[in-house]
């Protein structure tokens, strides 16, 4: 992984985006940017599987998604850049590759909702409770988010190797 | 100035920065990350609806969402009063402080203008009105605004 | 609130807001160059976010003239550092001390820390980046 790290930061590519030096300010700002959107969109969405804004039908909620996956393109395109740039600040860290794996029972927790229970969910009556299966599908997902928040935020301090 | 200062290089501050103690920074500093995701997230989804851009939730049902907005911004208040003392000489001068606290002084000023307009009014319009949808956008420029000048303020620190 | 006035309060904070990132250069420091420096330290800050601290380099013989002067380093959190074995009482005013680090590029005495060096030869370092020649397998 050192030699993988070292590589990259040898690149044209990492050295010119490094030397650029409004732009990583710029993807940091879009960094919060972004995880506002995916918390506000995707944060709704969940709490309304929980249970929560009873009478606000599953279907106009849905309309935010393209919101919070605009939010997440933002954050993983902005995450690439940082990677590019400074890689030896996240590879050989354990809190990065714990954010890593949030982001993915995340996505695959979104998966599961999209293909299992999307259509329940759209005939759900507003009224009506949500049953336990999408409580905890909503549980997980914003803890999942909010631990990737916590992991991103956390790093210079959590540690980024060893 | 000389409160500022006495602030700045208080005992609080001391212990705060730089003790054995050396979470307490990291656990504020990820407290107002937190806050400002649910204080901004909140509104973000309140302003897209209010421009029509995010679908037809009926307009009351955004009310709740208030609710989140002031969870968020208590958060960030307290965060935000602690990491100030710890450097209120430097930010009182900072012209980055001034312009992230007045964005989200306005921001919430529009936020609550237009919850009075189109999201309280129990017989509410189902489309906002044009003064409404302006104070929306507005209110997402001055997110904006404030998040990047919330960033910003790491670079201009002395 | 006539609209006008609420299109002139955005357009009045968004330029605001980019004079402010537009005068604010983003001052960088030269990661390719790795200096040695030998002083004393001046001011000692253990603190977070930063652990900051001034170091005075004398001219003298066997110094690097373009290394002379009071300069500003720049390490991390002291977290992170403290995990590389720096503590608070790793240094303290008076001390001496010999550090490698990236000078700025624009010629201003500031520096990021790479590694100070012990009386005995072996390295404090600022986080986990090692030298290339220095790769762990």
């Amino acid at each position: 992984m050192a030699e993988f790290t070292a590589w990259v930061e040898a690149t044209t590519l990492s050295k010119t985006l490094f030397g650029i030096s409004w732009l990583w300010p710029l993807c940091e700002s879009l960094h919060f940017i972004g995880l506002c959107m995916l918390i506000g969109g995707a944060g709704l969405l969940d709490l309304r599987l929980m249970g929560m804004f009873r009478g606000l039908a599953i279907r106009h909620v849905k309309a935010l998604m393209p919101w919070a996956i605009g939010g997440f393109a933002i954050n993983g395109a902005t995450g690439t850049l940082f990677l590019i740039m400074q890689p030896h600040l996240y590879l050989s860290s354990v809190i990065w590759w714990s954010k890593m794996a949030f982001i993915v029972v995340a996505a695959m927790n979104a998966l599961f909702f999209e293909t299992r229970l999307a259509i329940p969910a759209l005939s759900l009556d507003p009224e009506a409770d949500t049953p336990l299966g999408m409580k905890v599908v909503g549980a997980v997902s914003l803890f999942s988010w909010f631990a990737v928040l916590y992991c991103g935020r956390m790093l210079p301090y959590l540690g980024t190797g060893n | 100035m000389a409160f500022f200062h006495s602030l700045q290089e208080s005992a609080f501050t001391d212990w705060f920065l730089g003790s054995d103690s050396i979470w307490t920074y990291p656990t504020v500093l990820t407290l107002h990350t937190i806050g400002m995701a649910i204080l901004v997230g909140a509104s973000f989804v309140i302003n897209l609806r209010i421009l029509q851009v995010a679908g037809d939730i009926p307009l009351r049902r955004l009310q709740p969402l208030y609710r989140f907005v002031w969870i968020g911004f208590a958060i960030n208040l307290l965060s935000g009063l602690v990491l100030f003392v710890t450097e209120a000489a430097d930010r009182v001068v900072d012209p980055v402080f001034y312009v992230k606290i007045s964005s989200i002084a306005v921001a919430l000023w529009f936020g609550m203008a237009v919850k009075r307009r189109v999201i309280d009014p129990s017989h509410g319009p189902t489309a906002a009105p044009i003064q409404s949808r302006s104070l929306a956008a507005a209110s997402l420029a001055l997110w904006t605004v404030a998040i990047v000048s919330g960033r910003l303020m790491a670079y201009v620190k002395k | 609130m006539r609209i006008r006035r609420v299109g002139l309060a955005i357009v009045g904070v968004a330029l605001a807001s980019v004079s402010l990132v537009a005068h604010h250069s983003f001052a960088m420091f030269d990661m390719e160059r790795n200096v040695e420096y030998s002083g004393v330290i001046t001011e000692w800050k253990w603190q977070n976010p930063h652990v900051h601290f001034n170091v005075l380099v004398r001219p003298a013989a066997g110094i690097d003239p373009k290394t002379a002067g009071t300069w500003d380093v720049e390490g991390g959190s002291i977290n992170i550092m403290s995990r590389q074995g720096w503590t608070r009482a790793s240094y303290k005013v008076g001390d001496p001390i010999r550090l490698v680090g990236h000078p700025m590029k624009d010629g201003s005495k500031g520096i990021s820390l790479f590694y100070a060096i012990r009386p005995d030869g072996s390295r404090l370092y600022h986080d986990i980046a090692r030298p290339k020649d220095d790769v762990k397998k």
